[in-house]
């Protein structure tokens, strides 16, 4: 059974967080504040965690900068905060992912299904990951649509790996620029615009009504193959 | 002729004849009696340029008449008579423009010293905020004593100021000063102003405008400061009010989503805590709305005071009676002295004000604790306290927990809004009074509700 650390300090949302995730068969521990949270992740090990931004003590982004040190667990934020930049620093400061409050409950539940998948140690990547008619084949570097080899650039190749190995992650746009590009490059999302566009183009994917690549504007990039409801 | 003057004159003719009776009477040679005569010449001269040029020629005379031979004769051609006469007028006439110059530079410097105080004055009127015709009137009242001037008319902008206090009589043959926003109208004095005179009222009439102009873009400044600072505030609100409805909203929308869930695991005790956090919750987020509501009238201006006179323990127990819904009734321990004068006061919102103190106290005690309501009275005002067994507030947040959605840190089970301290303080504001928290003797908290007694409307 996978278990799910909340840290909320909201007697009523943790209490919600509680029965709805064991209902689903997760182990729920509990957390009020950001030490407390440190200190149950430590003792307890959840394979997950859900994290409220505003905490009384030492706030979200703190905590997640803390729990980063000894822990690589899964980082769901949960945010009142409406604004792209509140986002990106968690998502900077070691999140994963994040969900808005009022949150849809089914749709937290995809984001915590797909974050324990993709979890360290969950599974090694399979030489080849399979989306639909799309192959990418991390042995061979290549991508097939439907079995015919599609021709990419160095760097639109080396985009579709990180995407296809994070699947559901929100990847933000720093952390693509830093790992396609390198350092130098993390402030100049114009690039990563021009190359998602191209790449969706040659996938036979569509902004509009994205199956693979999802664009959470301001913030990053998702790779979305597997399940494309859950972040409807 | 002012009697100042005859009496330098004469000073300077006395000097004269004092001088030449010593030189008589000590039977100087003329060498000497010259060098004396010439001296007291130089202090007559002290006195100014007329009494130096009298001592001169009455140096003159008596030089000629006593020394140069022949002696108790007037010889004018004589040579020597003629050099000492000389001497005697250059003597003079040195001392007198030196003298009258530094007369001349002192008063001038004094006018300035004087006009730079003027003007340090009109600067510390126009900071206080003086009003501009006060401000005009008193300006052309200083320039008619610095300046000597019979009339003298101030406009600045649209107000005008007049000193003397006449009628505004015509204008014409007035001399003009202005710069920008500043019009100085003076009749000059019988001795038309000097040079020196003039700059310094140009340079005073600059200076004023100036000065007026940088009070008027402090203003302007200071008024767009807090307009920004309201609506920064406003804007606070909004965001506070959409980022705290949206916790208890998220709490219903789970609750309810796993309800229906078909693939959710529920036993009905599960189903029993969802249904009470979608009730409970619904009914906080009513609170905050109504709350918000409320505070957004009070910030509005839209509130007006129904006062009523009440006898203040009537007013406690009500307020207790409506906190009954809420629970733990029994806990409040009411210490009203029946002999309190009544008070008058807006009854619903002074009963708002201790529901939320009460609200407050209900939420930070601890199970099978106590609260209590105390009044107390003095001649112009009185005081409603209510103590809590809780945790107390620590020094430095006791002026933020009064701030919109600052929450204390309530461990309890059912979050405040984080709007009732605000309401509390707004309300009591209204009022004229002052609401703050102490620690209670006991430990816990004490909030203390200051208001002055009004008379019954």
């Amino acid at each position: 059974m996978n278990s799910v650390l909340v840290v909320e300090d909201d007697a009523p949302l943790r209490r919600a967080l509680r029965v709805s995730l064991r209902a689903r068969d997760l182990r729920v521990d509990e957390a009020d504040t950001g030490e407390t949270a440190l200190t149950v992740l430590a003792e307890r090990r959840p394979d997950l965690v859900i994290l409220d931004l505003s905490l009384p003590g030492i706030d979200g982004n703190e905590t997640l900068r803390r729990l980063r040190v000894f822990s690589d667990a899964p980082v769901i934020v949960l945010t009142a905060r409406d604004r792209p930049s509140d986002k990106v620093a968690a998502l900077d400061a070691g999140a994963d992912d994040y969900v808005t409050k009022p949150f849809d409950i089914d749709e937290l539940l995809a984001r915590v299904r797909a974050a324990l998948r993709r979890r360290p140690g969950a599974s090694d990547h399979p030489p080849v990951l399979q989306a639909g008619a799309l192959e990418v084949d991390l042995v061979r570097r290549e991508a097939r649509l439907d079995g015919r080899p599609i021709h990419l650039t160095r760097t639109e190749l080396a985009m579709l790996e990180i995407l296809v190995k994070n699947p559901g992650k929100l990847l933000s746009h720093e952390h693509l620029l830093r790992e396609v590009w390198g350092p130098t490059y993390s402030t100049e999302s114009n690039y990563l615009r021009t190359y998602v566009a191209q790449l969706r183009k040659k996938l036979g994917d569509d902004a509009a009504t994205p199956r693979l690549i999802l664009t959470e504007p301001g913030i990053g990039y998702r790779w979305i193959a597997d399940d494309p409801a859950a972040y409807g | 002729m002012k009697f100042s003057t005859i009496a330098r004159y004469v000073s300077a003719l006395a000097l004269m004849v004092a001088a030449t009776a010593a030189t008589r009477l000590a039977g100087v040679d003329l060498t000497v009696a010259a060098m004396v005569l010439l001296i007291a010449v130089l202090f007559a001269a002290l006195l100014g340029p007329g009494p130096g040029a009298l001592a001169a020629i009455a140096g003159y005379f008596l030089y000629d008449y006593y020394y140069t031979p022949p002696v108790h004769h007037f010889d004018f051609q004589h040579g020597t008579n003629i050099i000492a006469g000389v001497a005697f007028f250059v003597a003079a006439a040195i001392i007198g423009w030196v003298v009258t110059t530094i007369t001349r530079l002192r008063a001038r410097e004094s006018k300035r010293a004087r006009e730079a105080q003027l003007r340090l004055e009109l600067l510390n009127r126009i900071d206080a905020g003086e009003e501009p015709d006060q401000l005009a009137r008193h300006t052309a009242l200083a320039i008619t004593q610095l300046f000597d001037v019979r009339r003298c008319i101030v406009h600045l902008g649209e107000d005008l100021g007049a000193a003397p206090d006449t009628e505004p009589g015509p204008v014409d043959g007035l001399t003009t000063f202005a710069a920008g926003q500043v019009t100085v109208q003076i009749a000059e004095p019988r001795e038309r102003l000097s040079g020196g005179d003039r700059e310094l009222l140009e340079a005073l009439v600059v200076t004023l405008d100036g000065s007026l102009e940088q009070a008027r873009l402090r203003l302007e400044s200071e008024q767009a400061t807090i307009a920004l600072q309201l609506s920064r505030s406003r804007a606070g609100l909004v965001s506070a009010v959409s980022h705290n409805l949206r916790t208890p909203l998220a709490s219903i929308r789970a609750a309810a989503a796993t309800l229906r869930a078909p693939d959710a695991q529920l036993d009905a005790d599960d189903r029993g805590e969802l249904l009470a956090i979608m009730a409970d919750e619904s009914e906080r987020l009513e609170r905050m709305v109504i709350k918000t509501l409320d505070l957004s009238r009070i910030r509005a201006g839209g509130l007006e005071l129904e006062p009523q006179t009440v006898d203040v323990g009537d007013l406690v127990a009500a307020a207790v009676r409506r906190i009954r819904p809420l629970g733990c009734h029994d806990a409040v321990h009411l210490d009203v002295d029946p002999e309190l004068e009544p008070v008058t006061l807006d009854i619903a919102l002074m009963e708002d004000v201790l529901l939320n103190l009460l609200e407050n106290a209900l939420r930070f005690s601890p199970q099978g604790a106590s609260i209590t309501v105390d009044a107390a009275s003095s001649n112009d005002s009185f005081e409603i306290r209510v103590s809590d067994e809780g945790p107390g507030v620590p020094p430095d947040e006791r002026e933020r927990i009064f701030e919109e959605f600052v929450r204390g840190g309530s461990r309890s089970d059912t979050p405040g809004t984080g709007l009732g301290l605000a309401i509390v303080r707004a309300h009591v504001a209204v009022h004229g009074g002052s609401v703050w928290v102490e620690d209670a003797p006991g430990g816990g908290a004490r909030f203390v509700v200051h208001l002055p007694r009004s008379d019954p409307a």
